[in-house]
C-alpha cells in the first residue's frame, strides 16, 4: 500500500552524509536500503524544543536491545514521551546498545587523522538547524546487528539487510529527524562498505495513525513549564547559584517501624524466604525484600520500570 | 520454630505503595498484607543465586 503512495519528499543520502528533516506529526519517514547492508544512525528532536530528544536509554529500557516494528522511540526524562513509532521494519535488526561512532574511535583504534564517523556526520547535518557538536545524542542504530555475550560484552556482527529493506517511522509529534549513513567502512557494522540510503516522507493515513498503540499520559511527563529552572543555560562556565536552596522531592525520607508478629509457621516461612546471602541477619531488610518482591509480582506488569504500553498485536 | 516479632521499617513512599494495596482490597491491614506476601512468596529453587 505504502509503495503506491507518492512521497512528499525524497532524498538519497550518500556515504559520509546525513540529513536533517522536519517531520510534522502524522508524517512517515521511510529509511530504505538502496543496495543493502548499510547501517543508519538516527536521532530526533522535538522540532519546537530541541532539549527534548530521543533517548536510547529509555528506549532500550522499554523495548530491549533490538527495538523493531511495533515499538516507540522515547524522549529522555523528564519528558519521556513517545516521539516516533516504528510502523514497519522489514529487516528487523536494530541496535540501541552502541553509541555513535566518533572521530576518537577511528584515531585511537585505526590511526586516522580524519575519518567519516557518525558523531561528526550527525553534527554537520544538524548544524543546519543551529545545533552544535555537543547537541548530538546517542543514536538509534538501524539495520545494525549486535549481540550481548553471557559475560556482558556487546559485540557487532555483520548484517544481511537487502536492497529495498526499509523502516517506517511515524512522527507522533513535530520532530527534526536526523538520519545518517554510518561512517564505519572499516568495520563489520555495514559489512566493510558504505552504501547510499533512500529517505522518503509520506503522509500517514488515518488507519496508520489509528494503528499506533496508546501510550501513557502521566503527570510525571514534565515539560519546561513544570521546571523550577526552565531557562536554557547560555554560558559554558558552571558557577554555583548562591541563592540555591535544594528541593528534592519527598525528602526527608525517615523510616517508621511496623511491628509484624509472626506465629511459628510464619516465622519458619520467613526463614525459608529470607535472602541471607544478601541481607545476613538483617531481618528488616530481608522482610522488606519479600514484601516488595511480592508487590512487583502482583502489580508490576512492565519490566524495569518501563511505562505500560498496550500493544497493537 | 517459635513465633517472633520483626520490625519492618518503611519510609512514607514505601508505606504509601503498600497502603494502596490495602485500599485496593489486597488485605485488611498492612500487617495482614505483609503476612499475605509471606504466604504467597515462593522460596528460591535450590542452587539459584539469591541476588537475582
Amino acid at each position: 500500500m505504502m509503495s503506491e503512495r507518492q512521497p512528499v519528499f525524497e532524498w538519497i543520502m550518500q556515504p559520509g552524509t546525513g540529513k536533517a528533516l522536519e517531520l510534522r506529526k502524522g508524517q512517515i519517514l521511510r529509511i530504505e536500503q538502496v543496495l543493502g547492508a548499510q547501517c543508519v544512525d538516527f536521532n530526533c528532536f522535538n522540532l519546537h524544543d530541541y532539549k527534548e530528544f530521543m533517548h536510547c536509554g529509555r528506549t532500550r529500557t522499554v523495548h530491549g536491545f533490538n527495538p523493531s516494528k511495533g515499538t516507540f522511540l522515547w524522549s529522555a526524562p523528564p519528558r519521556e514521551r513517545a516521539m516516533m513509532y516504528i510502523a514497519e521494519d522489514t529487516y528487523g535488526r536494530n541496535d540501541v546498545l552502541f553509541p555513535r561512532c566518533s572521530a576518537y574511535l577511528y584515531e585511537s583504534a585505526y590511526g586516522y587523522h580524519t575519518h567519516t564517523n557518525c558523531h561528526d556526520i550527525q553534527s554537520e547535518a544538524q548544524r543546519e538547524y543551529g545545533l552544535t557538536p555537543d547537541d548530538v545524542h546517542d543514536s538509534f542504530n538501524m539495520f545494525m546487528c549486535t549481540d550481548v555475550t553471557l559475560e556482558g560484552s556487546a559485540t557487532i556482527t555483520r548484517q544481511q539487510s537487502q536492497k529495498g529493506d526499509y523502516i517506517d517511522l511515524i512522527a507522533l509529534m513535530d520532530v527534526l529527524a536526523v538520519p545518517n549513513v554510518c561512517g564505519a567502512d572499516v568495520m563489520r557494522t555495514s559489512n566493510f562498505g558504505l552504501k547510499p540510503i533512500r529517505l522518503q516522507i509520506f503522509e500517514a493515513t488515518e488507519a496508520e495513525m489509528a494503528a499506533v498503540p496508546d501510550t501513557p499520559s502521566l503527570r510525571s511527563q514534565r515539560t519546561p513549564k513544570d521546571f523550577v529552572n526552565s531557562e536554557i543555560k547560555a554560558t559554558r562556565e558552571l558557577v554555583a547559584d548562591t541563592s540555591y536552596v535544594p528541593h528534592f522531592v519527598n525528602t526527608p525520607l525517615p523510616e517508621t517501624p511496623l511491628e509484624i508478629e509472626l506465629d511459628a509457621a510464619e516465622a519458619a516461612r520467613f526463614e525459608a524466604l529470607a535472602r541471607r546471602t544478601i541481607y545476613g541477619d538483617d531481618d528488616n531488610s530481608a522482610l522488606r525484600d519479600i514484601v516488595f518482591s511480592w508487590w512487583e509480582n502482583r502489580y508490576l506488569n512492565s519490566a524495569s520500570g518501563a511505562p505500560r504500553i498496550s500493544t497493537a498485536d | 520454630m517459635a513465633g517472633r516479632t520483626i520490625k519492618l521499617w518503611l519510609n512514607h513512599q514505601q508505606q504509601e505503595l503498600l497502603e494502596r494495596a490495602v485500599a485496593d482490597g489486597a488485605a485488611p491491614s498492612l500487617e495482614a498484607l505483609v503476612k499475605r506476601a509471606l504466604a504467597e512468596s515462593q522460596p528460591l529453587p535450590a542452587g539459584q543465586p539469591e541476588v537475582k
